[in-house]
């Protein structure tokens, strides 16, 4: 309705977060980037570069590797994980969705 | 109010950083005054939602509005005119009434439903009003409202925003902007609409406007999930989601400390944390098994009439969210059911069957707990109905006048304020406008109108723009 260019504003709420959290969408696209990681990379520093370089257009920084090496040695196995590496892969890359750094353009 | 953009390093964002939050500590100290967060740590001074203090003293924390779309009947419901049977069938004799559909104009129409006093202060009601005709000692009835547009999607604009122009924020997202909220588990707004369907004009009735989108109304169901996405997917354990929150918080944290000066970063960090307590908050808030036999029946929960058992649980369901620190609740109903072109008595009677004894029992059930002196509840439409008939049975549009009723809040008890002529389609007495309602409204709430402001189109814009319309606070409504 405004024409003219005015600054917009903490324009997320919390419903947002709880769309990217839950929403069946946000949880398929995951699932969707987490089997290119697996499938184009082979190891798992190689896929968090991946996931960085495809997600924010840069690898990641010290902090980020710590930070993700860190997620991945604590996340819990699940059922949907038995016989299969991929569901830490999915609950990693819905993060990097949800993350500022994938929101915000520098 | 600072009118410098959230997005700037201000006085709040670096209490919320210096020493892990001073604005944190001044604020839990506050909320402890308050008594109210028993469960919730507070969002930090940085938040776009974080509670902020009032200009002035407040009479008011919490609004509640029941909102009555398409304008009701005042000459029916709460304005008496025995002028107007004395003259039913008969021309108005005036050439002053603004007529919607004019070709359908027809003789003065007499109200087929008696009045009677109730309560001390004898304020007459009509017989389809029993319930309300029991708190009339609780409320401010105004009798002389008056509105600048005809046609409902304009006035709706007007009574929500302050203007007929589309695109301005809605006072409930103005008094969230002012005052924060002392729930971060909850949203600070929240729009209860009907499960029949959305009311006229629909989501722009809790828009935020121009005000950052923060400050709108979150559409709370009343049936099935309340909030959508509020469960975590099934194949997401609790452990993994807490380990997904910690990464998210680092990457976050990370990525912040090459931009601390923008405080928009920060309240998306805090969204999320806000989130994942509003999954199971916003369950436990709206639980009604806990209430008793008495309170079911108070409200009508089990009323025989399912569109009043509907209403009922969402005005219950208001109380539970303002006992809870939310600081504004809108119910609203499917479509425009009070926009009687036709059969104006017999919908009347259908209307008044629903929203009378749950809008009633809403104010006595927040008396009993302590909470009407600080809550705000407006029952409102957004203009009223002609003296004359349109048709055969029906009342038409009148921006002239039409009738509301304010309980709690700071607002007089037992008042009656203002009055219509004869026929009760004009205001003439003590006359009351919607901008004047919303100054009167932010000053019971601490908020002073003309201080509220933001900038939009190189100007502080406010929600009365009093350049404009010279909105004033109207005294003789508070006590």
């Amino acid at each position: 309705m405004n024409p003219n260019c005015v600054q917009r504003t903490s324009s997320t709420v919390a419903l947002q977060s709880l769309a990217l959290l839950n929403s069946d969408f946000v949880r398929a696209r995951s699932k969707a980037f987490a089997a290119r990681l697996l499938r184009e990379a082979s190891s798992e520093n190689e896929r968090v570069e991946l996931a960085f370089r495809l997600g924010m257009g840069r690898g990641p920084t010290a902090a980020e590797r710590e930070a993700a090496t860190e997620f991945l040695a604590a996340e819990p196995p699940t059922s949907e994980a038995a016989g299969k590496s991929s569901a830490k892969w999915n609950d990693f890359c819905q993060m990097i969705f949800a993350s500022n750094a994938f929101l915000f353009v520098e | 109010m600072s009118d410098k953009s959230p997005f700037y390093f201000n006085r709040r964002s670096f209490l919320g950083y210096s020493a892990g939050g001073l604005g944190y500590l001044a604020l839990n100290h506050l909320l402890g005054l308050e008594g109210r967060a028993e469960t919730a740590a507070p969002l930090t001074g940085f938040h776009p939602l974080a509670a902020k203090p009032p200009h002035h003293a407040a009479r008011a924390k919490a609004v509640i509005c029941l909102f009555q779309h398409g304008g009701p009947s005042q000459m029916d419901l709460f304005d008496p005119k025995p002028e107007l049977n004395k003259w039913n069938g008969k021309d108005y004799p005036h050439k002053d009434l603004e007529v919607h559909f004019d070709k359908q104009a027809g003789k003065l129409l007499e109200s087929p439903y008696t009045f009677k006093p109730h309560g001390q202060a004898g304020t007459q009601l009509s017989e389809l009003l029993p319930h309300t005709g029991g708190i009339v000692d609780e409320i401010t009835l105004v009798r002389s409202m008056i509105t600048d547009s005809i046609d409902h999607e304009s006035a709706l604009r007007i009574i929500h925003t302050g203007k007929f122009q589309a695109g301005r924020p809605t006072w409930g997202s103005w008094v969230i902007y002012g005052l924060g909220t002392e729930r971060q588990d909850l949203p600070a707004y929240v729009v209860l609409s009907d499960p029949a369907g959305l009311p006229v004009d629909g989501g722009r009735n809790w828009s935020s406007g121009w005000l950052p989108a923060i400050y709108q109304g979150t559409q709370v169901r009343s049936t099935g999930s309340p909030v959508f996405n509020l469960k975590t997917p099934s194949d997401v354990s609790e452990k993994a989601r807490e380990n997904q929150l910690r990464f998210l918080r680092k990457l976050n944290q990370a990525h912040l400390n090459g931009h601390p000066e923008n405080t928009e970063l920060q309240a998306r960090i805090s969204n999320y944390e806000m989130a994942a307590k509003m999954q199971s908050s916003v369950n436990d808030v709206l639980d009604l098994s806990k209430e008793s036999a008495e309170t079911r029946k108070l409200y009508g929960l089990d009323h025989a009439n399912a569109e009043t058992a509907n209403y009922a649980k969402r005005c219950l369901m208001a109380r539970r969210l303002v006992e809870k620190g939310v600081r504004f609740v809108q119910i609203y109903l499917s479509g425009q059911p009070w926009d009687t072109h036709e059969k104006n008595a017999q919908k009347l009677k259908n209307l008044c069957l629903m929203t009378d004894q749950p809008s009633a029992a809403l104010v006595l059930d927040l008396k009993q707990r302590g909470l009407l002196d600080s809550t705000i509840v407006l029952w409102t439409g957004e203009f009223g109905r002609l003296p004359l008939a349109q048709g055969k049975d029906g009342r038409d549009h009148n921006r002239q006048a039409f009738s509301l009723w304010i309980a709690g809040g700071g607002f007089k008890k037992g008042y009656v304020h203002g009055a219509t002529d004869e026929f009760g389609g004009k205001s003439v007495q003590d006359t009351v406008r919607v901008y004047d309602l919303h100054a009167t409204l932010l000053q019971a709430l601490g908020l002073n109108h003309t201080k509220l402001t933001f900038p939009h189109e190189g100007r502080q814009d406010t929600l009365t723009d009093t350049a404009v319309t010279d909105a004033e606070v109207k005294k003789e409504l508070l006590a």
